[in-house]
């Protein structure tokens, strides 16, 4: 269907506008709010403060002048960076070298689940792993140690915080990977491979020169997104992040939880900063692009064809992600026998005694925390596929398919704005205006601040097959069943069921994942089960710890689960869908 | 078609199978060098699959046996990029980041620099394209970009050229321009070529085989080489 040039450009502002409203207005309002405090304007406190700092960059003065600061900031630039490098670097050395070999399809098959594992189940998981108690020195303990009790090494929680550098990178790798497949998918990739081997370049060669240069406008985003996310990141920091100092986007919400209200100001002065730090590393990014096109402009056409040795990495390949999906594996597993543990002494490899007392202990305390997740996450997901499917339909109507790739480009930044900016840089703004409108604290706020966060994840996992779909479909059904609404119900939705059921799980598992925004605006009265995991893992008891980490993780397993049985009972006997 | 010089590209016994089905009887033909033998037949015959094993470039499931002799020496336990063989498709494939010179230039070895701007130029002429290199390959018309991509195959001086329905994204009108292009360059370079298509407008000559019914058939008015 094509629509005229004026009302073309009707629908796109249109489009614009809902975005704005739906993605950008909560954002601004949020950042506005913390803006104002950080310079010294905050309505209803402002009477313990000196009325000559309104306006001022006092409160700004005050974060540098804080002996925690400089340190903390260290600490979370060193570890973002190094997260965010890391993951892009091995996600894509991953695809060079397993590409070509058997392993690919087990690469392929293995990102879903190990994205499925929340951050914070897997940060548990990874402490369990990696302590001085941990599962890993009880394996060798104390035949090769020589030890019998844990050793008092920092190992988790260390001064440079290697271990939360080292649980991003292997949360992170997974998410760049299934962008980076995804990336593939949008051009010929096999065929480009096929044409530079046959101009006589190496699998390696081709795929930096002609591969990677193609992928990287696609992974531009996300990795500004987890750049943007490592950098903020609270609930993987208080588990696996050092503690004195913390980081500093740790340090900023202990700011804005301290007992003396004056600290609010150095809490949204601190969320500023780390708002201008997100911005300063985009246009840092940018620079480095621009260097990095101009240095290798004459390398990519210098015709190199080195032919290089592939066997070594593509065996170290094969070993890295082996090593991987053996972390991963063994964090989950490490929670389960925690869990069902009643006696595990250092050094046993395994537990003395082992109990249901845990989980059936935490039965009760868990029913609340459970049921708000549940509906939290049931109801942020379906409302956001259901925005997403409008805003796609929309978009597929009006032919955006042909629109400039600048206003692509910029439909897709605006999507992409809440996992850009960090959250704890605009909640305070928000949860400020919630407690003004008397609605902190509410399931119904929590549900939409969530929506803010998931509405990305589900679009972007939808955007691409609903965008493809042939629409051809959809008009011979509205002829021969004479309506759009049924044809599109009828036809299309079922036709896409499969994506869309896989779209509202990730939403799900987004929403179940969210720390901040339901502390914040939460208000401590909706208690959902991250806010309880991230209380107990800092905890003394592994075993409840364990239990309510599973939970995390169970439940966004479930409608994973769901997500792609439901799907194929419906379509049992449809080999095409 | 001749007996064998050393520029042709013989093909002995070769046949695909997939879990032991046979996709078609043994083929074997030779090419000569400026030649070309259009390959016909009905969708899933194995036109493409016959072009990737020649390229070396068969999925893992398909096995191959037969011999393959480019230059008489045997490509079969070569690679890809080992084989010297250029290859056109359907899309033209041309890469986005580089701009048209890139593109013409990431075919020719490395080597001087003012010899390789020069080769670039040349090719550009013989296309009645001069001065298209800095441009943006998205700003090409489709018969440019058609020409630019054999262009930039023909630049890495294959030994054997492989066309795959090259002209079937085209129109009428830029087809038949793109054709004879094609064919004056393959007897320009002197090299051997196969063409596989489904138009017989694409033969060039009366000769064209067809892989049809599992086997591989002359047909037109030529003398059977098999």
């Amino acid at each position: 269907m094509t629509v005229s040039w004026s009302g073309s450009r009707l629908a796109k502002s249109l489009l614009i506008a809902l975005i704005c409203l739906v993605f950008i207005a909560p954002i601004l309002i949020g950042l506005i709010g913390t803006w104002l405090p950080a310079l010294g304007y905050l309505p209803g406190l402002n009477s313990n403060y000196d009325s000559s700092r309104y306006l001022s960059l006092d409160a700004m003065a005050q974060v540098f002048a804080h002996p925690s600061t400089v340190a903390s900031l260290k600490l979370s630039v060193g570890s973002a960076l190094s997260a965010t490098f890391i993951a892009f670097v091995l996600s894509q050395w991953l695809c060079l070298n397993l590409y070509r070999s058997a392993l690919w399809g087990v690469l392929k098959h293995s990102i879903a689940p190990l994205l499925a594992i929340p951050h914070l189940a897997f940060s548990v998981g990874l402490v369990f792993l990696i302590s001085p108690s941990g599962w890993l020195m009880r394996l060798v303990s104390p035949v090769l140690t020589g030890m019998s009790i844990p050793p008092d090494w920092l190992i988790v929680n260390d001064t440079y915080a290697a271990s939360l550098t080292l649980g991003l990178v292997l949360k992170e790798t997974p998410f760049f990977l299934l962008m980076s497949l995804s990336a593939l998918s949008r051009f010929e990739h096999q065929k480009t491979l096929q044409i530079a081997a046959s101009l006589g370049y190496s699998h390696p060669v081709a795929w930096q020169k002609l591969i990677f240069p193609q992928m990287y406008p696609q992974l531009r985003l996300p990795m500004l997104a987890v750049l943007s996310y490592s950098l903020s990141v609270i609930d993987i920091s208080l588990v696996l992040g050092p503690n004195a100092p913390a980081t500093f986007a740790v340090l900023v919400n202990q700011w804005f939880g301290h007992s003396d209200l004056n600290f609010r100001y150095l809490g949204a002065a601190g969320a500023s900063l780390l708002l201008l730090l997100v911005l300063m590393f985009i246009l840092l990014l940018y620079i480095i692009e621009v260097f990095l096109k101009k240095a290798t402009k004459s390398w990519l056409v210098a015709g190199a064809k080195d032919l290089a040795k592939e066997v070594v990495s593509q065996w170290m390949a094969k070993v890295t992600l082996f090593f991987m999906l053996l972390v991963s594996v063994g964090c989950m597993a490490g929670l389960l026998v925690w869990s069902f543990s009643q006696r595990w002494r250092f050094p046993d490899a395994l537990p003395e005694l082992y109990s249901l007392k845990y989980w059936q202990k935490s039965g009760l305390q868990l029913l609340e925390p459970l049921q708000n997740t549940a509906i939290i996450g049931i109801s942020s997901a379906l409302i956001a596929v259901l925005i997403c499917i409008a805003l796609l339909q929309w978009q597929s109507k009006v032919q955006l398919g042909s629109a400039k790739p600048g206003f692509k480009k910029s439909l897709l930044w605006l999507i992409y704005v809440p996992m850009l900016v960090p959250q704890v840089s605009f909640l305070f703004g928000v949860q400020v205006l919630m407690v003004r409108l008397n609605l902190d604290g509410q399931l119904l706020s929590v549900i939409w601040i969530h929506l803010l966060f998931v509405m990305p994840y589900a679009y972007l996992t939808l955007a691409q097959v609903y965008l493809r779909f042939d629409e051809r479909y959809l008009q011979q059904a509205s002829i021969l069943c004479q309506s759009k609404w049924r044809a599109f119900i009828y036809v299309k939705l079922p036709m896409l069921f499969k994506p869309i059921a896989f779209s509202f799980a990730v939403a799900f598992a987004v929403s179940v994942a969210q720390y901040l925004p339901t502390l914040y605006i939460g208000a401590g009265r909706v208690n959902t089960i991250t806010l309880e995991s991230v209380v107990l893992a800092g905890g003394s008891d592994a075993r409840v710890s364990a239990v309510f980490a599973l939970w995390q993780f169970i439940l966004p397993l479930i409608v994973y689960v769901a997500a792609l049985v439901i799907p194929q009972i419906c379509f049992r006997n449809r080999r095409e869908l | 078609m001749k007996k064998n010089t050393d520029k042709s590209f013989r093909l002995d016994n070769l046949q695909l199978s997939v879990d032991g089905q046979t996709l078609f009887l043994p083929v074997s033909f030779q090419i000569l060098a400026g030649e070309l033998l259009v390959v016909m037949g009905p969708s899933g015959c194995g036109k493409s699959s016959l072009l990737s094993a020649i390229a070396g470039a068969l999925p893992s499931a398909i096995k191959m046996t037969g011999e393959l002799i480019l230059a008489n020496k045997s490509l079969n336990l070569l690679p890809i990029e080992r084989r010297g063989i250029g290859l056109q498709y359907q899309q033209d494939l041309l890469f986005p980041h580089l701009n048209v010179a890139g593109n013409l230039l990431f075919a020719l070895p490395r080597g001087d620099k003012g010899k390789r701007a020069t080769a670039v130029e040349a090719a550009l002429e013989s296309a009645n394209m001069q001065g298209f290199g800095e441009r943006d390959v998205a700003t090409l018309s489709g018969g440019q970009r058609a020409r630019i991509s054999l262009l930039r195959t023909l630049l890495a001086r294959p030994k054997l050229l492989l066309l795959d329905e090259p002209f079937s994204r085209l129109d009428d009108e830029l087809r038949q321009d793109f054709r004879l292009f094609v064919f004056a360059q393959i007897k320009r370079m002197k090299i051997p070529a196969i063409l596989v298509s489904h138009d017989r407008q694409d033969c060039p000559n009366k000769e064209y085989y067809a892989l049809s019914l599992g086997k591989m058939v002359a047909l037109g008015d030529n003398n059977n080489p098999f």
